[in-house]
């Protein structure tokens, strides 16, 4: 039996997906990255190889997030990708047709479109983070209500209340005056995720052409109200894909798999054993010039592996 | 007098090559570095854009060094350029340093005014061969820079660096027009044979903009050669020798010579709009129809004339089939950020194309 390992490493969670020779979905893992992400992935690796089909062979690896760089050195992995293409990758596998992917995860929110499966422009939020994943556990943790349950109660709303969603600082201060009003707390929380979607919808939407079908993806997806808040302002209808939380996760896989299938290449994946070897991040500040680079290096069993976070060549491996 | 200018790409060779050439020393500043931002930030209005930042923190570092003299071009229009020189001049007075201060606004004669002042040894004779040397030099570094943006997805990071570097220094030593012409030729053997074989995206890309974010590499986290990298063709449609023929030269005659940059732009944006964006708008549907696969609009964070052409770019997009990313950067900006955007902007052409 064939697989591909597919691992998202984003500021938030990691994800990591075992997928079959039809690219559906094995196995999954969400994690959160805890600032520590060889460790988690590590974990997580182990804690997936310890409960695999018997004769399970993994013929390719991909990674992708912002720490695409650091666990593709680390798994061996066959792809590294970004993540906006690995989020398109996914989502056409899963809805062929989908011509726009909404998508927001934990610090960054990005809109990508497509034509006939094929990515003709992107856009990624730049200097606000106002509708991100971060900000609504943020308010779900300050108002006491489970971030699970954040979603269901914006539905319970009849009549949400207006919030100013430009800023999230704004945010917070305008729901807190709310709240001092006396409107009540579904009002208020469906008034944020309308705020949320409008916020997006100029912002990183700002100029795109929105259409259907329509896959919203990412772990905020997972809020009912805001997946609604998105079909009153479209108004059309919203897909959640299943497995909306790692889509990151199936692009990386689904490009691994492409690129094997492709070449023919054996997979350059270490093996389950990686999960024992100890890994080292460390860095430095580099006094070459003022730019005063930090230079991090990875040891693995105390050998430098890779090393970056430098602007010329000075710190180049050879 | 010591004289220093502001770090902008490679232009203060040419700038060193004239003065020196009127007995006027000059201070080479340090190159930009996250320092230099540093100061500029923390002097600068907050508001002000980053160009005008790292402006700034030249200045300061080139007066710590010990110039005496400092020199900027000035400007009309409605970008906040021509705005720069008067600006830096207050901040760094308030700052308590003390130092002649020369904007050069057009047309060409007040460099001439300028250089008269400073130097004791002036004379027509000699001020128009030190002009054609200088004005020479600007162009062999545009043409090196041409030619190295071709060749670039072949070439080996680390030498060409210390290729580039090595040939700079000789266009900065070299005293006649000649010697230069030796310079490029022989500058094109060598970056030939640096050429290995590499992945090609088989993409081009255009980029367009600010002047200042496109010359400068450290303003745009090195974006050329980050292009190059993920296999790339860069071609750029600003180059500085452009902008002096057309505001310094011809704008003091009242001519223009920019009909086909006006003729490409006239559906989408019919006046000046400031800085570049007219140009961008120009060079965009220009690079389209010269079946480029994609544009990469740079510009700083607040830039007027850049958001002005970003509308009319999202028209020239539609029309033409043709993907713009918009890049904005600021003293913010991360190079991961600007990595992934690269990144998936390529896998998007490469994709398209099929």
């Amino acid at each position: 039996m064939k697989g591909y390992l597919g691992i998202d490493v984003g500021s938030v969670s990691i994800n990591i997906v075992i997928l079959d020779t039809d690219g559906e979905v094995m196995k999954k893992l969400y994690l959160r990255t805890k600032g520590q992400p060889i460790k988690i992935v590590q974990q997580g690796l182990k804690d997936l190889s310890q409960d695999l089909p018997e004769n399970l062979e993994i013929k390719g690896v991909g990674t992708t997030g912002s720490g695409r760089n650091l666990i593709g050195v680390i798994v061996g992995a066959d792809t590294i990708k970004n993540e906006i293409t690995a989020h398109a990758v996914a989502a056409s596998h899963i809805v062929p047709k989908v011509q726009t992917v909404l998508e927001i995860g934990g610090q960054d929110s990005k809109i990508t479109i497509l034509r006939n499966g094929i990515v003709v422009d992107f856009a990624m939020n730049t200097v606000c983070a106002a509708g991100t994943g971060s900000f609504l556990d943020q308010q779900a943790s300050r108002l006491g209500i489970p971030i699970e349950n954040f979603g269901k109660l914006a539905l319970k709303s009849e009549n949400k209340v207006r919030i100013a969603g430009r800023c999230s600082v704004f945010a917070e201060s305008d729901m807190i005056h709310k709240q001092q009003m006396g409107h009540n707390i579904e009002d208020i929380i469906a008034g944020l995720c309308e705020a949320l979607v409008r916020n997006y919808l100029n912002n990183v939407g700002q100029g795109k052409d929105i259409l259907d079908p329509i896959v919203f993806q990412g772990g905020v997806a997972a809020n009912k109200g805001i997946k609604k808040a998105f079909e009153d302002a479209l108004e059309t209808e919203v897909t959640v894909p299943e497995h909306h939380d790692v889509m990151g996760a199936i692009g990386a896989g689904l490009l691994a798999k492409e690129k094997i299938e492709q070449s023919g290449e054996e997979t350059s994946f270490k093996g389950w054993e990686i999960t024992d070897v100890d890994y080292t991040p460390s860095s430095f500040e580099c006094d070459g010039c003022s730019n005063l680079c930090e230079v991090i290096e990875i040891r693995m069993e105390g050998e430098l592996i890779a090393r970056w976070g430098y602007r010329c060549n000075k710190w180049d491996l050879t | 007098m010591l004289v220093a200018f502001p770090q902008m790409g490679d232009f203060n060779i040419p700038l060193e090559s004239l003065f020196n050439n009127f007995e006027i020393d000059t201070l080479s500043s340090p190159p930009l570095t996250k320092k230099t931002l540093d100061l500029g930030v923390q002097y600068a209005p907050e508001s002000s854009c980053l160009p005008f930042k790292l402006v700034l923190g030249s200045f300061i570092e080139s007066l710590e060094e010990g110039a005496e003299a400092l020199i900027i071009a000035g400007g009309n229009g409605p970008c906040r350029f021509g705005h720069f020189g008067e600006l830096a001049k207050e901040v760094l007075e308030s700052l308590g340093y003390e130092f002649e201060f020369y904007i050069l606004e057009p047309p060409v004669s007040s460099i001439i005014e300028t250089i008269t002042e400073l130097s004791s040894d002036f004379s027509w004779f000699k001020a128009l061969p030190a002009l054609w040397l200088a004005w020479k030099k600007l162009i062999i570094i545009e043409e090196l820079k041409k030619y190295r943006l071709k060749a670039g997805i072949g070439l080996n990071r680390e030498r060409s660096h210390k290729l580039d570097n090595k040939y700079l220094q000789l266009v900065s030593k070299a005293e006649t027009s000649r010697e230069l012409t030796r310079i490029k030729e022989k500058f094109q053997l060598e970056l030939d044979k640096l050429v290995s074989v590499q992945d090609s995206a088989g993409v081009k890309i255009g980029l367009v903009g600010d002047i200042y974010t496109i010359l400068e590499p450290f303003a745009n986290l090195d974006i050329e050669r980050r292009l190059n990298h993920l296999g790339a063709v860069v071609n750029r449609g600003v180059f500085l020798s452009d902008w002096i023929k057309e505001n310094i030269i011809y704008s003091g005659l009242g001519l223009s010579k920019n009909h086909n940059v006006a003729e490409a732009a006239k559906d989408y944006l019919k006046v000046k709009v400031g800085g570049l964006g007219f140009e961008t708008v120009g060079k965009t549907v220009l690079y389209g129809r010269q079946g480029y696969d994609g544009i990469i609009q740079l510009s700083p964070f607040g830039c007027m004339p850049e958001i002005v052409a970003k509308s009319a770019l999202d028209e020239v997009e539609q029309d033409l089939e043709l993907p713009v990313l918009n890049l904005v950067v600021d003293e913010h900006s991360s190079a991961t950020g600007v990595q992934t955007r690269l990144e998936a902007f390529v896998d998007l052409l490469q994709r398209k194309k099929g």
